[in-house]
């Protein structure tokens, strides 16, 4: 027969179903006949159902559930739009992607020489433009739905931080679709998704200290870059540790005047 | 390059693994990450990689841990490090798992438990996860979550099952100590 002491110190075993089939018995006779240890035994159990309980988050849907299983699976037999953001474990396959699609930047932009002064410049550049594809071409989901800007800088707050200043486009012919939280940089960044007149743009804005943009040699404010991805242009520009890039198709000179007329909250 | 059928079968027996697995995996990956965004990242990514290796998987060996092994390993080598820094544990200052419990005071009867969790609520509970420390964490959500044996878990985590149960029984009591903790401090519990 156990003694309480030893009984108290199987408990924690007995209900993992860890114990070997004698100690098993013997803790259950020990149990029925000791209150004390069956208390004991009960409010062991009592805490982990109660903390299970609390801990069951409602399961994603099962469209999510499907959707994401789906492209795992087509990950693996063609070029999924997360196969482009980096991450440690694909570090070749992506250092060989960059590769390429530096060469054939190169050969059809010509722009390379300027993006090589800077590689994270280049990476925000075709990291915002291949998500933008993605986007686009892949219905990239959002986790917030709403033309509501206080409503969608309120959700944002809440994921990037209180004192992150989120962007917001003023015009009144852009409308905002809503957004998500996507890794550029291979940090967290917030992506919202406007439309305007059809046409589909990403907003960017991701925490970015160690970066320094180059200084304009025009007087443009807020001193906005603009390089061509993907046939594409990004423009990028820095305030305050936070970096910005807006990507859309559409030409140049719109995509500029639009980044220079974001207001921040 | 495997036959168009061979590929198939591969998918639908994937994709039943998956998705039998796949609310314990989330329900892990949230409390680890603390984010729903990149919860679903790290369940994307150990979704990928499993399918990737799914060939090298042996049929009868249990696909619950092997799915963690992964889950766990790729929280480490791409989350951890850019989300938070790993909090250090002091393994040599571990109790023993066999702890004396005429030593614990935090050790409340069932009604005064049952009085003390009445009170406390959901966020109380994740705060007081959130604030293990990882080594802890980690079995706790592996044990009481996705109902891991002792044996699973020390191969998930790499370590003897002995540590698996020390790390679990401290675990446990700090997790007890928080949520008393909670409960005395919204004035539900004297003490």
């Amino acid at each position: 027969m156990l003694s309480c002491h030893e009984c108290e110190r199987y408990i924690p075993v007995f209900l993992d179903h860890a114990l070997e089939v004698k100690e098993s018995l013997d803790v259950q006779a020990h149990l029925q006949s000791c209150f004390s240890c069956h208390d004991r035994a009960e409010s062991e159990r009592c805490l982990r159902l109660f903390v299970r309980q609390f801990l069951d988050v409602p399961p994603p849907p099962e469209e999510l559930k499907r959707a994401m299983i789906l492209r795992a699976m087509q990950a693996e037999h063609r070029c999924g739009w997360r196969t482009y953001l980096p991450g440690p474990a694909r570090l070749r396959d992506f250092a060989m992607g960059m590769a390429a699609a530096a060469l054939l930047a190169l050969m059809v932009y010509g722009v390379l020489p300027d993006l090589w002064s800077d590689p994270d410049i280049q990476k925000v550049v075709r990291e915002a433009s291949l998500a933008y594809g993605t986007y686009v071409e892949q219905h990239m989901p959002l986790e917030v739905v709403s033309a509501d800007t206080s409503a969608v800088t309120q959700w944002f707050k809440t994921h990037m931080g209180r004192h992150f200043k989120m962007p917001c486009i003023t015009d009144a012919s852009t409308q905002l679709l809503g957004g998500r939280v996507c890794r550029i940089l291979d940090r967290k960044s917030a992506a919202l998704m406007y439309q305007r007149g059809g046409v589909d743009i990403m907003l960017f804005a991701f925490r970015g200290d160690h970066m320094s943009l180059p200084a304009q040699k025009s007087a443009v404010p807020n001193d906005v870059h603009i390089r061509n991805a993907s046939g594409r242009p990004v423009a990028m520009w820095q305030r305050d540790g936070v970096v910005y890039s807006i990507v859309g198709d559409m030409q140049s000179d719109d995509l500029k005047q639009m980044a220079t007329t974001i207001s921040y909250r | 390059m495997p036959e168009p059928w061979e590929l198939r079968s591969k998918q639908t027996e994937f994709e039943a693994v998956a998705l039998e697995h796949f609310n314990t995996l989330y329900s892990t990956a949230l409390r680890l990450t603390r984010n729903a965004s990149e919860a679903q990242d790290l369940v994307q990514e150990t979704l990928l990689k499993a399918y990737r290796f799914f060939d090298r998987f042996e049929p009868g060996t249990n696909v619950k841990a092997w799915l963690f092994t992964i889950l766990r390993n790729t929280y480490i080598n791409t989350y951890r490090k850019t989300v938070r820094q790993h909090e250090q544990v002091d393994f040599d200052r571990i109790e023993p798992f066999y702890a004396d419990p005429a030593n614990d005071a935090e050790w409340l009867d069932q009604e005064s438990l049952e009085h003390v969790l009445h009170h406390v609520v959901q966020d109380d509970v994740k705060r007081a996860l959130d604030a293990l420390p990882e080594a802890y964490r980690l079995v706790v959500l592996l044990a009481d979550m996705a109902d891991l044996s002792y044996k699973d878990i020390a191969a998930i985590v790499g370590c003897p099952e002995g540590t698996v149960m020390s790390r679990l029984f401290r675990g446990r009591r700090l997790l007890r100590k928080s949520l008393q903790e909670f409960a005395r401090k919204g004035g539900y519990v004297k003490g």
